[in-house]
């Protein structure tokens, strides 16, 4: 059989110079080891691929190296040769998921006393350690604490937070931090040197940032490409691998957002699927672009490693977008990859999301709601409706029937309001009615209540009218002890006199169609409600 | 290989890699229910083990390659959940660990799978990790689930990915006139499968089910030209239905999307149910595309909650009261 371990199992590290991205742990453990300070037990933590059972193995090689330089150990000597093969008497790893009972670790606790076969210490590596159960971390405490001189521990563990904190205090804790990008990048290259792989560092880029961070996944990738491209790792070949979608795409799913040409979109995804690509890829990188064009739009520059095309696309792209727009597709996209992250694989909620995001340039939607049932269905008198107003909304929805807005014919408070000319602006109320609420919330907690749901609707000269959603409140109010007040407050804000008017909201209470009611509850007030006939 | 649809890339690769002795030592097949993954399983073990070797997907008729569809193998060995346990033990995979380290017995590799990986109890897919990252050299190991998402990172970052997608309609389509020869069955099947061979065989054979599935079309019509009252009756019905039969909500809540997307998309895209597109057409014309993208938003999150296990009836009302109201599509009575 040829050579088929894995190269992330061939390339382990075998010195702490080695070592990828640790660092800091990498320095401390050699200096420990080169002064003879070598604690009884060590707790390695840290994310999957970031290095544990390498250091695990580093630690049990520097102490037991016959020619040790500096902490370091020389990777030549017999015991260094056996470490690595995997046959050192010495060194001893035990599976704690698999060896998990209290039983295992009595078992554990006799073997501890007898002296090394041939090395310095006995070192006990302790992988996926928070698999132990609570009885057999117990069971450890004594000999973690004090162990025989010749025993050094070393627990290591994705979950650290699993760990009770009785032994976690017992350890010298080292936490493995994520590998940064460009050490992985490094770190692949040398591989590719090794191995003699032609390799693109365009492609070698692409693979560290699917790894996120783990060296082992990124190993694995760059094993698969280089196997199947026969030694050649190209960009086409990873983004053939991973599913993963190029930069072009991406631009023409935002070209077709930005026409609002729904078919294209969906087209292009339809293309992606039969195309056998990874959609979640897809998404992501969509999500990139949304980002990168907002920040070309903010910052009017384009990021300097963007491609030629890409740029374009930016340039291009920016002007077409507004802001507001940007931010509902970031939203909407990322909730596409919520949905395809938990299972849903088909397209259907990406090419949905398009459509939706095609549709949602135009402006504000209509809603038709059905009317509750036969009898209801003309609660109130043809005259009451006023009937320009479905021309007025989305023409670019043809509709043939007839839509009618249920709040209007309720004909809310604002409707009354606009004889005269308004003194002051009713956004400038509203924009400083929390400042008013603040201010009364010192007096009292009640009444700044009733100001926080009252609503500013409208202003006729210096009447300012107020809406309430119960009586109680606009009784309250419109007392004598607190609209005087009120008008002073908001005189003192507004920059002019105020005289404060208080009227109930009438839709709110209008109980001659639950129907009416049960929609705004459902639908928590809603900015309007149609009914279609 | 045979017998498996769709995927073209990822068993191109595959099988070159199989074939040349470089198999890897741990795969994740992934997708969704009824695409094939166990069916893939079998079609890797049948490639390493096949008595003829060097042939994709195995020969399918010497003794290694039937004794494997049998799952009568003594190289191959099956984890799966007791069908009276709720989880994969941690013992099931310690048997299978123990028995892992031998050498194989006829072929070359000892290959195990383990279906479904969501199902090990968290115990046993710990367990599990050393057994994968440094297996014996003999050792394949063949892990399948739905979504990576739904086992330990730990787990996924072992193995190397396989994931299987959805087969394209067209594919499907050709599959089942393949199976059947009948031109009309496979054009009315096809659309209903959602990419997943699995279904379409279920449905070419079982003409109930078929029929149910096309009533779900149809409901979503009649429920556009339904009054409230009406709407909510159904509801309360199908609510009952769904309390003994959830996958049955759920497919009919797929199907009703798959509509509004032919309805939002129009005609420049190949629709999913070409048999309804008239009246898709017809939908949005009267509803208007925003009116429906915004009901389709709401039916995915509804579709969504039902699945973290939700109260069927009231998000179907929920549903009712969205549903856009055109009374050309009411039914005649």
């Amino acid at each position: 059989m040829p050579e088929r371990r894995a190269l992330y199992l061939r390339y382990r590290s075998q010195t702490f110079a080695e070592l990828v991205g640790q660092e800091p742990v990498a320095r401390t453990l050699r200096n420990a080891i080169a002064h003879g300070q070598v604690s009884h037990a060590y707790l390695l933590t840290g994310p999957r691929g970031t290095g544990k059972t390498s250091t695990a193995r580093l630690i049990a090689k520097a102490v037991n190296c016959l020619r040790p330089k500096d902490g370091e150990p020389c990777d030549e000597c017999e015991h260094c040769v056996a470490i690595r093969d995997g046959r050192f008497l010495d060194l001893i790893e035990i599976d704690a998921a698999s060896n998990r009972s209290i039983d295992d670790v009595r078992d554990l606790r006799e073997k501890v006393r007898f002296a090394p076969t041939s090395g310095t210490y006995k070192v006990y590596v302790v992988d996926e350690v928070h698999q132990l159960s609570g009885d057999a971390f117990n069971a450890l405490l004594k000999t973690l604490e004090e162990p025989p001189a010749h025993v050094i521990f070393v627990l290591a563990t994705t979950e650290a937070h699993k760990v009770p904190p009785t032994i976690v205090s017992r350890t010298q804790r080292f936490d493995l931090r994520r590998i940064p990008h460009r050490l992985v990048v490094e770190t692949l290259r040398a591989i590719c040197a090794r191995e003699s792989f032609r390799c693109e560092d365009a492609a070698l880029e692409a693979i560290a940032r699917h790894a996120s961070g783990s060296l082992r996944d990124a190993e694995s990738i760059l094993d698969q490409v280089a196997t199947f491209g026969d030694g050649a790792v190209t960009q086409k070949e990873v983004a053939d691998l991973l599913g993963l979608a190029d930069a072009d795409e991406v631009a023409a799913l935002f070209d077709a957002l930005a026409a609002s040409d729904a078919a294209r979109g969906v087209a292009l995804v339809e293309h992606l699927v039969d195309d056998g690509r990874d959609l979640r890829e897809f998404t992501r990188r969509s999500l990139d672009h949304s980002r990168a064009l907002v920040v070309a739009q903010t910052t009017r520059s384009i990021p300097p490693e963007a491609s030629e095309s890409a740029a374009a696309a930016l340039e291009r792209q920016a002007k077409a977008f507004t802001l507001a727009r940007l931010a509902r597709v970031v939203r909407r996209l990322t909730e596409v990859d919520v949905e395809l992250k938990y299972g849903e694989v088909s397209s259907l909620s990406l090419e949905l999301a398009i459509a939706e995001l095609c549709v949602d340039a135009a402006p504000q939607p209509t809603r038709s709601e059905p009317p509750a049932a036969r009898e209801s269905a003309r609660p109130t008198p043809p005259s009451a409706r006023p009937s320009p107003a479905p021309q007025r909304r989305a023409p670019e929805t043809p509709r043939s029937s007839s839509v009618v807005d249920l709040a209007e014919r309720r004909a809310a408070p604002r409707v009354e309001v606009g004889a005269e000319p308004p003194a002051y602006a009713l956004e400038t109320v509203v924009s400083v009615w929390s400042t008013v609420v603040d201010r009364f919330r010192a007096k009292s907690m009640g009444l700044a209540t009733h100001l926080a749901l009252a609503e500013p609707v409208g202003v006729s000269g210096q009447v300012l009218t107020l809406s309430f959603a119960n009586d109680f409140a606009r009784a309250k109010v419109s007392s004598d002890t607190v609209r005087p007040e009120l008008e002073r407050q908001l005189a003192d804000l507004v920059g002019s006199g105020v005289r404060v008017r208080c009227v109930l909201a009438r839709a709110e209470t209008s109980s001659d169609d639950p129907m009416l009611r049960a929609a705004r509850e459902i639908f928590r007030k809603p900015d309007r409600i149609l009914e279609v006939e | 290989m045979r017998e498996l649809l769709g995927q073209p890339r990822l068993i191109g690769r595959l099988e070159e890699r199989l074939i040349r002795g470089e198999a890897s030592h741990a795969y994740l097949i992934s997708g969704p229910r009824s695409i094939g993954k166990h069916t893939f399983a079998l079609r890797i073990a049948q490639t390493l083990l096949c008595q003829t070797g060097r042939t994709p997907g195995g020969c399918g008729t010497c003794l290694a390659c039937r004794k494997i569809e049998r799952g009568a193998h003594p190289d191959v060995r099956s984890i799966e959940r007791p069908p009276d346990k709720e989880r994969i033990s941690i013992e099931q995979v310690r048997e299978m660990e123990r028995d892992l380290a031998l050498k194989p017995l006829e072929g070359e590799y000892r290959v195990v799978i383990v279906d479904d990986a969501a199902e090990l109890s968290p115990d046993a897919q710990h367990s599990l990790l050393k057994t994968l990252e440094e297996p014996p050299r003999h050792a394949v190991l063949l892990i399948i689930t739905r979504t990576p998402q739904g086992i330990e990172e730990t787990i996924v970052s072992r193995c190397q990915p396989l994931a299987m997608r959805p087969v394209p309609t067209q594919r499907l389509r050709a599959y089942l006139f393949e199976r059947t020869a009948d031109a009309e069955l496979a054009d009315l099947v096809a659309p209903l499968a959602q990419g997943r061979p699995g279904a379409a065989i279920v449905l070419a054979a079982d003409e109930a089910e078929r029929t149910r599935r096309l009533a779900m079309l149809d409901e979503l019509f009649d429920l556009v030209g339904m009054r409230l009252i009406d709407r909510f009756g159904f509801a309360n019905r199908a609510a009952q239905a769904a309390a003994k039969d959830r996958p049955g909500l759920e497919a009919r809540l797929t199907l009703w999307l798959e509509l509004l997307r032919d309805a939002c998309v129009g005609n420049a895209v190949t629709p999913l149910h070409p048999d309804r597109v008239e009246r898709t057409t017809r939908l949005a014309a009267v509803a208007g595309n925003r009116r429906l993208a915004r009901t389709a938003a709401l039916l995915t999150r509804l579709r969504d909650d039902l699945d973290r296990n939700s109260n069927a009836r009231t998000a179907l009302e929920l549903l009712m009261l969205d549903l856009p109201y055109a009374p050309e599509f009411e039914r005649a009575a």
